[in-house]
């Protein structure tokens, strides 16, 4: 654990010192979308890796909190920060309700029922006109304020730092829950939940409990996506990002820090440099996952997975 | 503190426990005793809310808590442990122990996300309390070994730890010696014997070693084909003729 921070620490710090050599506007394009799945993948890990449950649906909060802030910004003039929140509390809330029906549902049936939720929601998205606008989805969604006036080059570098800071803080309360009372009785559940019950742990709580964070994360992915890339369309619940999710995790690690975090920056780097071959790429993002699954269960970050409690350190 | 009062159970019309009742006091050992498919484990998860019963009541301190869920069943200091294992085998001994004692660190949601000052001190506590248990259960050269490196011996102490760290009331254990040699099962014996009255008021033990049944029982409960069939001192049970048959088989014909 110690390692994982330590090494988590080292990579923000990079990270901030990154845009000082790439001052480039094309690299940090790419630093955004590296940022931003970091919020992601964070936030699906906190359901796959310690829960041990799959929502397949996952893209729902995402598409929420960037439905939120679309709506938010273009229908009522709110800034950015309140757009920000208000995905939040919205997808939390939504987390809430589609946790309280569907974990209830164990393996398989939990999985195909939060894809329902993700497609009923899309196809809402698509048809509700008067509201989202349809397939047309929602345009000019306006750059947060203390961008506005800048180069080019100089707002990707400010959403670069934006998406830093809140992919940091989506890391950080994962390192908090993970460390924490909750996150070692969502272990207990992943592993055994049985045995978790007998020690007076209440599962569907507890999933629940970790359900409603992740989705709040994913609906801050949302908010910030929706004002930097300043569109937000139906296939934001689509089905698209939840493979990326999947393969950031799994490529990454489930059930580490760290894993979300190297996930991302391989596989963001990975399709920008695969770009030029359209068709082969998802074949061999196919193939990635194949060979991941059947040779690195654990993920990259599979070595530093193992939960090291030392005895001794007593640290929160 | 725990009183079973008429409680059946059928599985697909194979009665697993039918019609047994009995109780448990503060301060008392008792065992659960019976051959193979006698029921003994059905008892526990009917107990423990694993199971809901088809009928009779399950009392705790006098509350009714018949058909209840297992967390809130654990919640009121009834703590069992399974027959297969209740440990998890790829954390380390202490992690078993500091998992189990979550009921006694939970913190609002808040506090887990900024921790202050308070929160500090009882994860410390938390862990401080959690390797006391592994030093008692004597595992403390191993605390940091993971549970699947462990030996039989060993995994069976783990076990007790882990059900020690939920701060049971009642310690309910499914043969907690099975696999272990006669010494090691002294060994446990021992163990058991030294925590009521100190880390738990009473125990509800389902064990096939009788040496160990009979050294640290205060009272013995006989089940047989679901239903209950004696119930006595040690030293009643063992002159008990029909006990004596269900175990051995009828000595005539
Ligand atoms: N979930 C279940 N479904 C169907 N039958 C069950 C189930 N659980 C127990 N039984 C049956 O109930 C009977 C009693 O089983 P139980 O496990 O309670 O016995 P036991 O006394 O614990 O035996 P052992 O000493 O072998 O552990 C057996 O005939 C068993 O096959
Ligand atoms: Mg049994």
């Amino acid at each position: 654990m110690v390692l994982q921070r330590n090494l988590l620490l080292a990579a923000f710090a990079v990270a901030l010192l990154a845009p000082l050599v790439l001052r480039d506007e094309y690299l940090m394009h790419i630093g955004v979308l590296v940022v931003f799945s970091i919020m992601l993948a964070t936030s699906f890990n906190l359901m796959v890796g310690y829960v041990g449950e799959f929502p397949l649906g996952h893209t729902a909060f995402l598409g929420i909190g960037a439905y939120t802030a679309a709506l938010g910004a273009s229908t009522f003039g709110l800034p950015f920060a309140a757009n920000l929140v208000l995905a939040c509390l919205f997808s939390a809330a939504f987390g809430f309700v589609m946790g309280a029906v569907t974990l209830r549902l164990r393996g398989p049936f939990f999985v195909i029922i939060t894809l329902c939720f993700a497609e009923v929601l899309r196809i809402v998205a698509n048809n509700w006109v008067g509201l989202t606008n349809g397939p047309m989805g929602i345009a000019g969604i306006p750059k947060p304020a203390f961008l506005a006036g800048l180069s080019m080059l100089d707002q990707k570098v400010g959403f670069y730092y934006l998406g830093l800071g809140l992919a940091a803080l989506c890391v950080y309360a994962a390192y908090r829950y993970v460390n924490s009372n909750l996150g070692r009785a969502a272990v207990s559940v992943r592993e055994n939940r049985f045995v978790a019950q007998s020690v007076g742990i209440w599962p569907f709580y507890i999933g629940l409990l970790t359900f409603v964070i992740a989705a709040a994360m994913a609906g801050m992915a949302g908010a910030f996506y929706a004002h930097y890339v300043s569109f937000v369309g139906p296939e934001v619940f689509g089905f698209s990002f939840m493979i990326s999710m999947i393969i950031m995790v799994l490529l990454g690690g489930k059930g580490t820090l760290v894993g979300p975090v190297i996930g991302p920056v391989i596989v963001v780097l990975l399709e920008e440099y695969l770009r030029d071959f359209k068709e082969l790429r998802l074949s061999l993002f196919g193939l990635i996952v194949i060979a991941v699954v059947l040779f690195m269960p654990q993920g990259l970050a599979g070595p530093l997975a193992r939960r090291r409690e030392r005895a001794g350190a007593a640290k929160a | 503190m725990l009183e079973i009062d008429g409680i059946s159970k059928s599985f697909g019309g194979v009665a697993a426990v039918s019609q047994v009742s009995f109780a448990v006091a503060k301060g008392e050992v008792v065992s659960l005793i019976g051959p193979n498919g006698a029921g003994k484990t059905t008892c526990f998860n009917l107990v423990t809310g694993f199971y809901k019963p088809n009928e009779g009541r399950v009392r705790v301190d006098g509350a009714d808590v018949t058909g209840r869920e297992p967390h809130e069943i654990a919640r009121r200091g009834i703590i069992r442990s399974f027959q297969k294992t209740n440990v998890l085998k790829p954390l380390t001994v202490f992690e078993n122990v500091l998992f189990a004692r979550h009921r006694q660190g939970t913190l609002s949601v808040w506090k887990t996300f900024f921790p202050g000052a308070g929160v500090r001190a009882s994860e410390a506590r938390l862990r401080e309390e959690a390797m006391a248990i592994v030093g008692e259960i004597g595992l403390g050269a191993r605390a940091d070994t993971e549970a699947s490196a462990l030996s039989c011996g060993e995994l069976r102490l783990l076990e007790v730890g882990v059900a020690l760290g939920a701060a049971p009331r009642l310690l309910m254990l499914d043969e907690p010696a099975a696999g272990l040699n006669s010494e090691e099962a002294v060994l446990l014996g021992t163990l058991l014997k030294g925590l009521v009255g100190t880390r738990v008021e009473a125990l509800l033990l389902v064990e096939h070693n009788m040496s160990l049944v009979m050294s640290v029982s205060d009272r013995v409960v006989v089940m047989n084909f679901g239903r209950k069939l004696a119930e006595g001192t040690p030293a009643d049970i063992r002159a008990d003729p029909h006990v004596v048959e269900a175990y051995l088989g009828k000595a005539e014909t």
